[in-house]
């Protein structure tokens, strides 16, 4: 059985077209004609994801890859078609979103993780691992605000990569803190990979994807240009 | 059932909701020096401002004046807290809520739980108010439960109401922060109902939910008498709420998407 099938999968947004307000008297003008116009931001969109599967999603930027994250994660529901998902999907909290920037790391640990739907006790099982990946240190029991950014991504990273789901979602994470954390995340994944975990990475870099995955798909414009073996697609993108 | 999914999804997520409130409580109160103490200090500080107002500039108000004042005050500011912290907090949250799949009740709701808590011990505060006062506890008591779980359906609703409309609607933050200030002027609070003057009293009584509730409060708490009759006008606002804020609920996807 797929543990995620996208069929015909589409999603669109309203957009309202107002005038441009450059200046302050622009803000105060009564003629607001607005356009409202709708823009498919994803449109038959098809894959599917087995066990063990590592899936690559390319293409450049604004072409609808974080949309379909979202799709996955089921934070957006489609418009078209339909997404099946047979198992539990964790998020990747990219650069700490949800933090509470006046509580600890360590309180924080425990928010994030309950908000990505585990228990305390799960979330117990992997405290130290979790601290000690990030290389937190004795800042755990700080306030998250005196953080640095690469502080705050590692501690977002540690925290979806120690705690297990069906399927994982990676969001240009490749590029976390500086050069030996890097090395450090990058290892990680590869360890996640090796122990038959189900990935699905967004990244702009064509050599990861080709290393990771075994699939891949290239969206562009919203619209699905190909889908197939990773090399080939890679191969494809990078003749466009 | 649709409302009844969505009263599952919400028990679903009774952990992040815990977590939620609890993380919300510690940052009111970390980093200040007297911490926790202003839960207490708070409520006491408006009491002696208003004190101040009425009986020492007006010279008016009897000698139970001060728990009849305490009462609205913590009741109006229990109101006040729950729906003007709750009218950002979906946009607020919006990274999360775009990473995510949380039910977005779950948002309002944390902040209903948290300004609870402050109301609750405002409660706490008003017993050796009255006992300081001399004043005699009835029966009447008993219908105090009931006044407060009404208060909290009223505030879980609207709080919540606010905060879908609050994503469409950025000028409700402002309108909320009059309104509940204008409500503390048009319920009685500084006041009691029966200074209103007979013409008007009816349908002040009916169109304002504040004014049975207050009156409520009074009447159980320092009056020792029933509840006011026009508690009932609550519960119809309470059931029209219910409706609003399931209809809201259930285009859950639509915020989430222009958050």
């Amino acid at each position: 059985m797929d543990l995620i099938k996208a069929t015909n999968l589409g999603i669109r947004f309203k957009m309202k077209r107002k005038k441009p307000q450059v200046t302050l008297s622009d803000t105060k003008k009564t003629d607001r004609r607005v356009n409202a116009s709708e823009f498919w931001a994803l449109k038959n969109v098809n894959f599917t994801v087995e066990k063990g599967d590592i899936l690559g999603v390319i293409g450049s930027n604004g072409s609808g890859k974080s949309t379909l994250l979202r799709l996955i994660s089921e934070v957006y529901s489609p418009d078209e078609g339909t997404i099946e998902i047979n198992g539990s999907v964790s998020a990747l909290l990219s650069l700490g979103a949800g933090f509470k920037s006046e509580l600890s790391g360590l309180e924080n640990i425990y928010l994030n993780g309950i908000m990505l739907g585990f228990s305390k006790t799960e979330i117990d099982k992997h405290l130290e691992q979790i601290i000690e990946f990030s290389e937190i240190g004795e800042f755990i029991n700080e306030p998250v605000k005196v953080y640095s950014s690469g502080m705050r991504s590692r501690l977002g990273f540690s925290i979806s990569a120690f705690l297990e789901r069906d399927v994982m979602l990676i969001d240009e994470i490749l590029g976390v803190g500086d050069f030996k954390f890097k090395k450090k995340s990058q290892e990680k994944m590869e360890e996640m990979i090796r122990d038959g975990r189900t990935v699905i990475i967004v990244s702009h870099s064509m050599d990861s994807i080709k290393k990771y995955s075994n699939k891949a798909i290239w969206i562009e414009k919203g619209e699905m240009k190909a889908s197939g073996k990773a090399v080939d697609i890679v191969e494809l993108y990078l003749k466009s | 059932m649709d409302e009844i999914k969505q009263i599952r999804a919400v028990i679903k997520a009774k952990d992040v909701l815990k977590y939620l409130s609890v993380s919300e409580l510690k940052v009111q109160y970390k980093g200040k020096k007297l911490g926790f103490l202003w839960a207490i200090l708070d409520p006491l500080i408006y009491l002696l401002i208003y004190l101040l107002l009425v009986k020492v500039i007006f010279q008016r108000g009897t000698d139970e004046f001060p728990a009849l004042l305490f009462c609205g005050i913590i009741a109006h500011r229990w109101f006040g807290q729950s729906i003007s912290s709750s009218v950002n907090c979906i946009v607020g949250n919006g990274k999360l809520i775009q990473t995510v799949k949380v039910p977005l009740l779950v948002f309002p709701l944390s902040k209903v739980w948290v300004s609870t808590v402050n109301f609750l011990i405002g409660l706490a505060l008003l017993f050796p108010i009255l006992f300081f006062l001399k004043i005699n506890f009835s029966l009447n008591i008993f219908w105090l439960p009931l006044i407060v779980v009404l208060q909290l359906l009223f505030n879980i609703v609207y709080s919540s109401i606010a905060a879908f409309v609050g994503v469409f609607f950025k000028d409700l933050k402002n309108i909320i922060t009059f309104s509940v200030r204008l409500l503390l002027y048009l319920s009685p609070v500084l006041y009691d109902v029966a200074s209103i003057p007979e013409k008007l009293y009816k349908p002040y009584m009916i169109l304002n939910p504040f004014a049975g509730l207050f009156t409520s409060y009074k009447n159980v708490l320092v009056h020792g008498e029933s509840p006011s009759i026009y508690l009932l006008s609550l519960v119809i606002y309470v059931l029209i709420g219910f409706f609003v804020m399931f209809w809201a609920n259930g285009k859950g996807n639509l915020y989430v998407k222009y958050l």
